[in-house]
């Protein structure tokens, strides 16, 4: 399935980050579908998706982000199609209730409704899927045609670092969040 | 001109992005589009707020700042350049480096069509004119985002009191002794 990559670009920030990255992307011939983000203070993630996020690419951002040091984890992308009307995204949000959301991109805005890709951990997303069409959204994992949807090396990588996320001794640049493993 | 707000929404516990979203529906504020991420269980949202212009009640600004002011999440509020960029490998990166010395605080993708995408970059109200004067010199198309019931003004007559408070604000970002989340990013004032 496709992933919702969260890679921490902008870590003490300065103009420049963004295209640094941008171009170490290009340079791998790795194409970018959907972006979104914001830094605050001099730090935030990018929430992005590759166009082609097969092993083989998987591969090369997994290299840039170690070439460059950039801290990155990769989710399991669900996407869900919502009206277009205030609080929309609100209610598919609390749907999930304990399911934490880690990137949210707006894809496909056509007419009155927009198809949103939500980012789970690799474990949770069909959990996800569930509980929206339980309530009547029309949600699905974002599939890759050529990649199965089962759980892959880098899922377990993100489900190995994640709880680093909870320890307040680690920095949020830990070299772990860069380095191949 | 449209306006890209970033908002710090710490997520240290599921549900504040559902917290966010039903808050600004109750005030029925309508999002354009959305992005972002976080890294342990903190970052920004970027967001672009559909009625961000004209008089209230049609624009939401306002209504926005008392959501922000009431749920306490920082923000603050850039001005987007739209940039079209061909759909290939370093494109982003490309323009990113046209803008050279100016910091772009945040970036979504506004619209796609065929080989192309329009890519909204948040960048400080003052940097407006020079980000767009140094896009265009490298051969982009650019423009600043306009509401679509806004004139386009060649001037810098766009510029209002919710400029000045991100110009204001935009300073404590290299104070080491501010927080992130410094009651003055989302106090009234």
């Amino acid at each position: 399935m496709h992933k919702t990559l969260s890679a921490l670009v902008s870590a003490g920030g300065s103009p420049g980050k963004l295209a640094e990255f941008g171009k170490a992307l290009g340079a791998a011939d790795l194409d970018i579908e959907e972006i979104g983000g914001a830094e605050w203070v001099h730090d935030g993630p990018l929430c992005l998706v590759l166009r082609e996020d097969g092993r083989d690419a998987m591969d090369r951002f997994a290299t840039v982000c170690n070439d460059l040091h950039v801290p990155w984890l990769s989710f399991a992308t669900v996407s869900v199609e919502l009206n277009d009307v205030p609080g929309s995204l609100g209610d598919a949000a609390e749907v999930v209730g304990d399911l934490n959301i880690y990137g949210v991109l707006v894809r496909k805005p056509h007419g009155n409704r927009a198809v949103v890709d939500l980012a789970f951990q690799p474990d949770q997303a069909d959990e996800a899927v569930a509980r929206l069409k339980d309530k009547h959204y029309t949600a699905n994992r974002k599939k890759h045609p050529d990649e199965p949807d089962d759980i892959d090396q880098w899922d377990e990588r993100t489900l190995r670092l994640l709880p680093l996320w909870d320890d307040p001794g680690i920095d949020k640049d830990d070299p772990r969040f860069w380095e191949p493993a | 001109m449209h306006r890209t707000v970033s908002t710090l929404l710490s997520t240290k516990s599921p549900g504040r992005l559902a917290k966010l979203g039903n808050a600004l529906g109750a005030r029925r504020i309508d999002i354009a589009t959305t992005g972002g991420a976080e890294w342990k269980h903190s970052g920004p949202v970027t967001l672009m707020i559909k009625d961000d212009w004209g008089a209230e009640p049609k624009n939401d600004l306002r209504a926005f700042a008392d959501v922000m002011a009431k749920e306490e999440l920082p923000w603050l509020i850039f001005r987007t350049v739209a940039v079209e960029l061909r759909d290939e490998p370093g494109s982003l990166g490309a323009a990113a480096t046209a803008l050279d010395d100016i910091n772009v605080y945040a970036v979504n993708v506004l619209s796609t069509d065929g080989n192309h995408a329009v890519v909204g970059l948040g960048v400080r109200p003052s940097q407006v004119a020079t980000a767009i004067e140094r896009l265009s010199a490298a051969g982009y198309r650019v423009h600043r985002a306009h509401h679509p019931h806004e004139p386009v003004e060649d001037d810098d007559s766009w510029w209002d009191e919710w400029d000045d408070r991100t110009e204001r604000l935009i300073g404590l970002f290299d104070d080491d002794d501010v927080s992130p989340s410094d009651p003055r990013f989302y106090e009234l004032t």
